[in-house]
């Protein structure tokens, strides 16, 4: 049977790799994303997804160069996000060896959700994947998991569910779950927020955000098999001094 | 030498990778004129069905290939769908020099079959030596090859129904998965077929 995907996540800004925490402008210096995705690969990790987070906030392209010196030393699936704004950016991905295009839900609303069909068709469902960078607001006590969209000029909260009845409607491969408030924080990954988020979609969900240890991962990678289970600072640090030392499940 | 088909489209760099590793020559082929000295043919592995053909047929490649008879040809995913005669993705035929039909995905199970899967293989096939079966290869997929005649499929995998994961029609083959990126497996894979 299927098996859960157990994936790092790295952030590009400009050349070179950072770390974030929720997802503010402060920055960890990472390394060199060829010299990661060589070691990445030699680790054997089951998929491997970049985004680069300064792209669409700025309206640029994807680089398309670093990204392929990048695709030609992976030798696992890899995933991209980051500044995608047409079907030929995710055709030039794809040539450099990207088999999944991410685009955020911020993305789509940019350019209007008729994108998600002209990716469909231009690179297959199968390689199409939206990002929901997810936060939490405190309503009558309850809380409320809301997806956020914003730009230059505005920041607007959707309803979790809403959203991903949307996206039911397309068929896509896969929802990345993108938990904002829970990222860099080495807090543990929302159950709840996955589980909801499980109800409502029949593609493939991959968590990002909050997650603790490496055995937490393989553990929720079980229970909930088979998903996406995405983490940086696990896969990036180590130690309590937060050392730099890239790492995966064995 | 390997040829491997550039339809503008499909992950060709990744392959490209995989060759230089396992230091074989190999050339790109976007039209017939590039099919000089080719014994192996490679069709990568990623796009819609359409336009993949589309492309085969502007370039002229789609006439080329179903006359060469003495080619051996590696179909991967949308690569191994277009050798087909149609498929349920699109609306233009294949190249049918693969008897089969190429249908959607059925099951109860999230798609598209996303990820690591092992794969059964019921006779030995020089394709699989050395392939670790359990282990298996990285798939991504909503459709998935119906074979003519069942005596051509050498390979299944489950995933909430029986996928054929491998079809061989002589000097014709294809693969559900991605050997370019299911690592040692994968690398593995390719020797094989270049050895054949």
């Amino acid at each position: 049977m299927v098996r859960s995907r157990i994936i790092p996540s790295l952030l590009l800004k400009g050349e070179i790799l950072v770390k974030t925490v929720n997802f503010s402008d402060r920055t960890i210096y990472v390394g060199d994303p060829i010299n990661a995705v060589r070691i990445f690969s030699e680790l054997k990790v089951d998929e491997l997804c970049l985004f680069d987070i300064q792209k669409r906030k700025q309206g640029l392209s994807p680089n398309f160069s670093l990204l392929g010196k990048i695709a030609k030393n992976a030798r696992m699936p890899l995933c991209y996000g980051g500044g995608i704004r047409s079907a030929s950016d995710a055709i030039n991905l794809v040539n450099l060896g990207f088999e999944k295009i991410s685009i955020s839900y911020s993305g789509v609303q940019d350019c209007s959700v008729s994108i998600i069909n002209d990716l469909i068709d231009k690179i297959g469902g199968q390689s199409v994947v939206i990002t929901l960078d997810v936060v939490r607001i405190i309503e009558n006590g309850y809380t409320l998991y809301k997806v956020r969209y914003n730009n230059k000029n505005k920041m607007e909260l959707y309803d979790l569910d809403g959203v991903l009845l949307i996206l039911k409607q397309h068929a896509i491969a896969e929802i990345i779950i993108n938990d904002v408030d829970r990222e860099g924080g080495n807090i543990g990954i929302d159950t709840e927020l996955l589980e909801q988020a499980l109800k409502g979609i029949d593609c493939h969900l991959t968590i990002l955000g909050g997650a603790q240890s490496h055995s937490e991962i393989a553990s929720l990678a079980q229970k909930y098999s088979p998903i996406g289970i995405a983490a940086a600072s696990v896969f990036t640090f180590t130690g309590k001094h937060r050392a730099v030392l890239l790492n995966y499940i064995k | 030498m390997i040829g491997i088909i550039d339809y503008n489209f499909g992950n060709v760099s990744a392959l490209c990778s995989t060759l230089n590793e396992l230091d074989l020559n190999y050339k790109i082929i976007s039209e017939p004129n590039d099919m000089e000295n080719i014994s192996h043919i490679i069709m990568p592995g990623v796009g819609s069905f359409d336009n993949v053909i589309q492309n085969l047929v502007s370039s002229g490649l789609s006439a080329y290939l179903c006359q060469r008879k003495d080619l051996k040809v590696l179909g991967i995913c949308i690569g191994m769908h277009i050798l087909g005669d149609r498929s349920e993705e699109g609306i233009m035929p294949g190249l049918g020099i693969l008897p089969g039909t190429v249908v959607k995905l059925e099951n109860k199970l999230r798609t598209p079959h996303l990820g690591w899967n092992s794969v059964k293989l019921p006779i030995t096939s020089k394709l699989f030596q050395n392939v670790d079966l359990d282990d298996g290869f990285y798939f991504l997929h909503n459709y998935m090859f119906l074979s003519e005649n069942k005596g051509n499929d050498i390979a299944f995998t489950n995933y909430g129904q029986t996928i054929v994961s491998a079809v061989s029609d002589g000097r014709i083959y294809g693969v559900q998965f991605h050997p370019e990126k299911s690592g040692v497996n994968g690398k593995t894979l390719i020797k094989n077929f270049s050895e054949l």
